[in-house]
């Protein structure tokens, strides 16, 4: 099995080259999944890097991008993958090396956010409640583990990642605004007023095709136009 | 250049224009096919007539404020640099208005004065 | 370590996948600018003929003339797939058709339909 991935070497390497890898047939497993390939070629060549942990698909650390498509190494089957499999950094973040990209900007835009509930009333006794219906609000929301494969798909995000919050961000401000415990609704919205932070998204949906939670920023975001055209503000 | 196009004003101003635009194109094509304007004295005939001449002038406008959203989203995402940004988004302002007015002045002729 | 700013970046368009409905968004995003660009043209053209009888026979001239046959073309496309898109968008305003199915689906609708809108122009006009 062929692979073609991305390296470089801040320093060894002027600019970034892809390396040809070969996995013998005898080493795929059933049921293999990417990561467990990028595993065995790490054996092969010491020097490739990644990020890893969980290896199921809850940590996010292993979020790149896999013949074209972002994605999680650790959950992508290598039986879905078109040969040969060519590997890439997420798309837009600077490379410190291999696939290993810079998130600071990704986690800046998820900082502003605010992404606590804000509740200036002095605690209760047990905690702030929730009835069933309340809490179903944050079904599609609370599931993001920040992987950043829908913020480095995103077209809006390329071009503009330090004013444009991205997906990942604005899922996270809906996430509190539609919590019922959150009382700085009126923050939250003043805070994404102006032609960028929320308004630099087309609908264009990249986002939605590579969650692979399964969750949809873009819904999300049209909540919050909804509620701030509610609000009039 | 408009301050009023901030955020929120300029997404609905772009929505509310985009659905006027698309009643009309949908509706007054239609219209015009029904009732046949094979010449120019139908044609003018058409356009000065009051309703479809105001619904074509309200058109324009919208076209005209449409396109400034869309156009401001696409400098807004690609220049970067703002004072270059400031003098397309003022270069653009300028055709949009010009254009528009070019055509209101011709609604309005075709309104007002007899046919040639 | 260098610094972030000179850091390479992966960003070969070429070798991003492009979904349906990025397809659609980059499309609509084409189609408006052309548009835009033919807008003082077509603002002319059009107050030309309403002029006069002369005017408009020469602005059904221009129309009908080679080159511009083939930016009608393209202008007819724009519109259509502006349109559709347009729509698209408006709907997914809504929140109708937003989960990810259905939007793919409606972003081919739309990617096939404007060429098809073309096509039944081109034939038309034939």
């Amino acid at each position: 099995m062929k692979f073609s991935i991305y390296r470089f070497d801040p320093d060894k390497d002027a600019k970034p080259y892809m390396q040809h890898f070969e996995l013998e047939e005898s080493c795929i497993r059933p049921g293999m999944m990417l990561l467990d390939a990028l595993l065995l070629l790490k054996a092969q060549d010491e020097s490739l890097s990644f990020r890893r942990s969980c290896q199921e698909g809850v940590c996010g650390s292993d979020g790149m991008n896999i013949n074209g498509r972002n994605g999680l190494a650790c959950i992508t089957q290598l039986t879905s993958l078109k040969k040969p499999i060519e590997i890439r950094p997420l798309p837009g973040m600077p490379v410190i090396r291999d696939l290993v990209v810079d998130l600071e900007q990704f986690y800046r835009q998820y900082r502003t956010a605010k992404p606590f509930v804000i509740n200036e009333e002095p605690c209760p006794e047990v905690e702030r409640l929730q009835s069933p219906e309340q809490r179903e609000q944050l079904d599609g929301l609370y599931e993001c583990i920040l992987c950043a494969c829908c913020s480095t798909a995103c077209p809006s995000f390329w071009w503009n990642p330090d004013k444009f919050l991205g997906p990942a961000a604005l899922l996270q401000s809906w996430r509190f605004l539609a919590d019922s415990r959150d009382q700085a609704t009126e923050e939250r919205l003043s805070d994404l007023e102006g032609p960028f932070r929320l308004f630099r998204c087309h609908t264009i949906m990249n986002c939605v095709e590579v969650c692979p939670k399964g969750l949809n920023p873009t819904r999300a975001i049209g909540r919050i136009k909804e509620l701030m055209v509610k609000r009039g503000l | 250049m408009s301050r009023a196009a901030q955020g929120l004003r300029a997404w609905l101003l772009q929505r509310f224009s985009a659905v006027y635009l698309a009643l009309y194109l949908l509706i007054m094509p239609l219209l015009m096919l029904l009732r046949g304007l094979p010449d120019y004295a139908a044609w003018r005939g058409w356009f000065g007539q009051a309703l479809p001449g105001v619904a074509s002038a309200i058109f324009v406008i919208a076209v005209g404020l449409h396109a400034w959203v869309g156009i401001r989203d696409v400098l807004i995402d690609y220049v970067h640099a703002v004072w270059l940004r400031l003098l397309l988004l003022a270069g653009c302002a300028l055709v949009l208005l010009a254009s528009v007015l070019w055509v209101l002045r011709a609604l309005m002729l075709a309104a007002f004065a007899t046919v040639g | 370590m260098d610094r972030p700013e000179q850091a390479p970046k992966f960003l070969n368009l070429l070798q991003i996948s492009l979904p349906p409905g990025g397809l659609a968004s980059i499309a609509h995003r084409i189609s408006g600018v052309l548009m835009f660009v033919a807008l003082p043209g077509a603002a002319w053209l059009f107050a030309l003929s309403l002029q006069n009888a002369a005017g408009y026979r020469a602005a059904l001239g221009y129309l009908q003339s080679a080159p511009v046959r083939w930016l009608t073309l393209l202008l007819v496309w724009s519109l259509a797939h502006h349109l559709l898109a347009g729509l698209r968008h408006l709907l997914l305003d809504l929140q109708i058709g937003i989960g990810r199915e259905r939007a793919r689906a409606s972003a081919w609708a739309v990617n096939l339909g404007a060429l098809a809108l073309s096509a039944l122009y081109l034939v038309g006009r034939w």
